[in-house]
């Protein structure tokens, strides 16, 4: 519209309907974050840790970047292979680099949903709470390798809330369920973990 | 006679269920649009959810243009006209009815104003057609289950026009809007659902999709009422019956409009009554003239008001009579549950005649006075003189 | 009926249908504002003489339309690219579509293409780029079907990246689907019968997989329930126009349905069958459906036996024990794939190793199995599946489809 007409000779008080900025919720979004920063660290060590999951990413290009998060303001969490082909957990600043992958959450309270387990990845998914771009085999591979991170991340009664089937014994036989579990908890807090949170603050 | 001899356009996107209000931003988005003008009126924010509506557009890229609360009981040009103004000088893009059909005419008032860029709207309601594409429409009932803002109707000023371009774009069902109805109006709203779904189902020119949506309202109507009239505001019951409300309301934008349906929508506007208790007084006695016209219904009735095992369980030729029946027991347990009857409401007969007459006089009705007076009379429990 | 704790249904198209349909695109068109359409088909639409028909159909009320009947199977943005030229070169203001899936898809992109003004269809991938009303479409299928004609994607191929491009928006959905039984009449037995089977596949998994809304149940209800009242006696009744128009109606109900219901692993197989091993679509669905009704019998018992009231009729249903009414639905449309065999004198395939090309050389060999298997990983489809479909899982029903013999249920892995 660029020239206003008034519709009638007695014109509404715009002072009386203001415009309403929508506003921000920071628990939900630090919830979020620090979900996905645990997610994030997770599939990083699932990918040294867990056969399946280093297979999937094997597999995606080199120098692959995905970027798992909420739109459209975040948070985020950004995920890249590194030369060597390894996965590396970025962080949660968006960088300049293109993400090969970006699935975004619609919002944040879907997201809440999604990681307080009311609903699982492939229900939510279904529920189209997510937005894809990029590859869609790239985004369904990812997807795989989550809920093995979620098999590995979380007790059993939760898990099996996220994930769509919860692998029995013979997929994953229970000592090296715990094992690996171990391991990858090790490797997600552990190390470097405050290189990569002093690197984005 | 043909079987598959029909028309049927389902406009609305229906989102219903947890997080469906926090959708509506990336539902905007998919419209290109991001600044809208909200509609309500005064008995919707009263139960404050235009503060839910509000915190549902959080952390996202858009900007609410402004929030007009001036609709009370009765919309009209010069509302339409305010609001309008608003929408051009914010610049927004978007309009989101919240609230109850009122909310919505003047929501589809001000975009063929601010779309077709006049503020005369005359030329419509006597039949031209709309010439530009409308802005985005959301429409998000609440306080009220009715679900008639989701046809493709304009009533301003007791003028009508109709157009299938008219329907809303997104109908967004969410419990939190949906919940603390009176049992009165509950059973209003049913009643209204119900008699839409009736008459689309017994309208001309049936059709396997417009059957389909009548099915869906009727067996989620018929699963919830009891629930909804015993502890009306509770959630399931409730988005279930608005559920029901909105697919019947699109099944009868497809249908001319019922016998029921008009005569209500007259003796509303002459006597200020909710139209919701005409429909639920009448309805009963309209679907036994109906029955007793032209018999039987269709046996996929009982499909839809019982459920499968009950018509799998019934034999084949009792299957239309008892769908009969267990519309009627439908019927008839709204009407008890409106707690009055025509006579109770001591309406002036000449009211009634008059309404009669201007719904006789509608030219999408299709009936005359005669048929009108004597459906109220059926209706009356007693004769009128 | 379950209301499910969130839903969404989108079923935009206006559905127009009937004897005398094709007569009222003229005046419908006039309705959205237009009169110089584009025909777009395929060959094997405009030798079966369809077009004249449309054409001779809409003559009273519109002026000769400009055809393209150059459509290839797989269509690719490169056709869509001409045909934008083509549209644009005769000043055209809407697409009339008639054919099958490939045709349907080919229009959407060029809808794409011309109402937003770009050069290239490459222009318009990615999620969001679709975001205004489009110019009118109409739809005109000659199968039943696909169901593409209520859905609101359209893929097409990019040859030199060698994908296949989604495109998913509200605004892809036509304005008009217009089903007359002149489009289908002359459509042989063989295809009738595995389109059918296409929308009967689409509607059984719109019922049972995970995004089952109460819209898409009793849409999917009334177009299984077309089917198996229609199907077999149109193979033996080819000419009878009421029975033609059921099963073209069941078919957009049923894409009406799978739209906003999703579909599930008959799908996800079915299509890594048709890429590896160029299987026609019906033919795929038709073999597999029992298979995917098995696979998820043990998350989806009382759904799937409820199936059996459209498929059987009622008196079947009460008749039936209710813990036995999902094995019968299962059995009962292997009986219809075998129905259909013997009555197409062996044209339509009950199983995987059955199905052969036009010289007789079968399709699908037992070595391409692990291929297919794998492929199934990377189609969307497998996400609303009840049941978690691995590789290793699909290559086991896989085994079974190709054998012909009803899947061994202690085998699935339950978690």
């Amino acid at each position: 519209m660029n020239r206003f007409t008034p519709f009638s000779t007695a014109p509404a008080d715009l002072g009386h309907y203001p415009e309403i900025r929508p506003k921000t919720s920071y628990f939900r979004k630090t919830y979020i974050a620090v979900m996905l920063l645990v997610v994030g660290r997770g599939l990083e060590a699932a990918a040294r840790v867990d056969p399946t999951v280093r297979r999937i990413f094997q597999h995606l290009p080199d120098g692959f970047c995905l970027c798992l998060g909420v739109g459209p303001a975040g948070p985020w969490m950004i995920a890249k292979k590194d030369k060597k082909g390894r996965l590396r957990y970025l962080g949660w600043r968006r960088r300049a680099a293109r993400a090969h992958l970006r699935l975004a959450i619609k919002n944040l309270a879907s997201a809440m949903r999604v990681f307080t387990f009311q609903e699982s990845t492939a229900q939510a998914f279904n529920y189209d709470r997510f937005t894809v771009e990029g590859s869609l085999p790239q985004a369904l591979a990812f997807m795989r390798a989550l809920d093995r991170v979620e098999v590995y991340l979380l007790p059993k009664v939760i898990a099996r809330l996220a994930v769509k089937r919860y692998p029995g014994s013979s997929e994953l036989p229970g000592w090296k369920k715990h094992l690996n579990r171990i391991r990858i908890y090790l490797r997600a807090f552990f190390p470097d973990l405050i290189r990569v949170i002093y690197k984005n603050i | 006679m043909p079987q598959f001899d029909y028309a049927f356009l389902s406009h609305p996107k229906i989102i219903s269920g947890a997080c469906s209000l926090e959708n509506i931003p990336a539902e905007l988005a998919a419209n290109n649009a991001c600044k809208p003008l909200i509609i309500t009126d005064r008995p919707a924010v009263a139960q404050k959810p235009d503060r839910f509506l509000i915190r549902a557009f959080d952390d996202s890229d858009c900007l609410i243009g402004a929030v007009f609360n001036r609709l009370e009981n009765y919309a009209g040009i010069s509302l339409a006209w305010q609001a309008a103004d608003i929408f051009v000088r914010r610049g927004c893009d978007a309009l989101i009815a919240l609230g109850g059909p009122l909310s919505a005419d003047l929501a589809r008032a001000v975009n063929i104003l601010v779309s077709e860029n006049t503020p005369d709207l005359s030329a419509f309601f006597k039949g031209a057609a709309l010439n530009k594409k409308l802005y985005p429409f959301v429409l998000v009932p609440a306080g009220d289950l009715h679900g008639t803002g989701a046809g493709n109707t304009l009533i301003l000023d007791y003028q009508r026009f109709c157009s299938e371009f008219l329907a809303p774009d997104v109908i967004v069902l969410d419990k939190r809007m949906l919940r603390g109805q009176p049992a009165p109006q509950t059973a209003q709203s049913a009643a209204i659902a119900a008699d839409n779904a009736w008459s689309a189902l017994a309208g001309p020119n049936p059709g396997p999709i417009r059957d389909a949506f009548v099915h869906t309202a009727l067996r989620l109507l018929n699963q919830n009422i009891d629930a909804a009239l015993a502890a009306p505001g509770r959630d399931k019951p409730c988005l279930a019956m608005a559920n029901a409300a909105v697919i019947a309301a699109i099944a009868a934008a497809n249908a001319a409009p019922g016998i029921v349906r008009v005569v209500s929508e007259e003796l509303a506007r002459m006597t200020r009554i909710r139209r919701g208790v005409f429909t639920g007084l009448l309805a009963p006695a309209a679907l036994e003239k109906s029955l007793e016209q032209n018999g039987p219904p269709r046996p996929e009735l009982l499909l839809a008001v019982a459920g499968m095992e009950s018509y799998a369980a019934t034999p084949e030729k009792q299957r239309p009579a008892r769908g009969a029946d267990m519309l009627k027991a439908l019927f008839d347990k709204i009407q008890n549950s409106l707690g009055q009857s025509l006579e109770s409401l001591q309406i002036p007969f000449y009211q009634i005649r008059q309404a009669c007459e201007n719904a006789a006089s509608r030219p999408d009705a299709g009936i005359t006075a005669a048929e009108a007076l004597d459906l109220a009379g059926r209706a009356w429990k007693g004769a009128p003189e | 009926m379950i209301l499910p704790e969130f839903y969404d249904f989108c079923g935009r198209a206006k559905i127009v249908s009937g004897e005398n349909a094709l007569e009222k695109i003229p005046a419908l068109l006039a309705g959205l504002d237009a009169g110089r359409p584009l025909i777009i088909t395929d060959p094997g639409v405009e030798n079966a003489g369809l077009v004249d028909v449309v054409k001779q159909a809409m003559a009273p009320g519109l002026e000769s339309a400009p055809v393209y009947s150059d459509v290839p199977v797989d269509s690719d943005y490169h056709v869509v690219d001409q045909i934008a030229g083509v549209y644009r070169e005769n000043q055209c203001d809407a697409i009339i579509a008639v054919g099958g899936g490939s045709v349907i898809d080919t229009a959407k992109g060029v809808n794409i293409v011309v109402s937003l003004g770009g050069k290239t269809l490459l222009d318009y991938q990615g999620a969001g780029a679709v975001r205004k009303k489009l110019n009118p479409l109409v739809i005109l299928p000659t199968t039943a079907g696909t169901g593409s004609e209520m859905t609101l994607v359209a893929v097409i191929a990019d040859p030199e990246r060698r994908e296949k491009m989604l495109f998913v928006s509200y605004f892809l959905l036509p304005d008009l689907a217009v089903l007359d039984a002149r489009m289908t009449r002359t459509l042989p037995d063989f295809i009738t019968a595995a389109t059918a089977m296409d929308a009967l596949s689409h509607a059984c998994e719109a019922w049972y997989c995970m995004e089952k809304n109460p819209l898409s149940d009793t849409l999917a209800f009334q177009a299984i329930g077309l089917i198996s009242q229609n199907l077999l006696y149109v193979i033996k009744n080819p000419e009878d126009t009421q029975a033609r128009l059921a099963l073209a109606n069941a078919s957009t109900l049923a894409g009406a349905a799978f739209s906003n219901s999703m579909v599930g692993m008959v799908h996800n197989l079915g299509h890594a069958t048709g890429a590896v091993c160029h299987v026609p679509h019906g033919n795929c669905m038709a073999v597999l459906l029992p298979y995917g009704l098995e696979y998820n019998l043990h998350r989806r018992n009382e759904i799937i036996g409820q199936l059996l009231l459209p498929l059987a009729g009622p008196e079947t249903y009460a008749a039936t024990p209710r813990n036995q009414r999902a094995e019968k639905a299962i059995t009962l449309i292997r009986q219809f794939n075998q129905d259909l065999h013997d009555a197409i004198g062996g044209r339509h395939p009950r199983f995987l190793s059955e199905i052969r090309d036009r010289d007789g050389r079968r399709l699908v060999e037992k070595n391409m199995l692990p291929e297919i298997a794998e492929k199934a990983l990377s189609d969307g489809a497998r996400v609303p599946n009840p049941e978690e479909l691995l590789a290793d899982d699909a290559h086991m029903v896989l085994e079974y489809a190709w054998e012909g013999t009803p899947l061994d249920r202690t085998k699935i892995k339950t978690g």
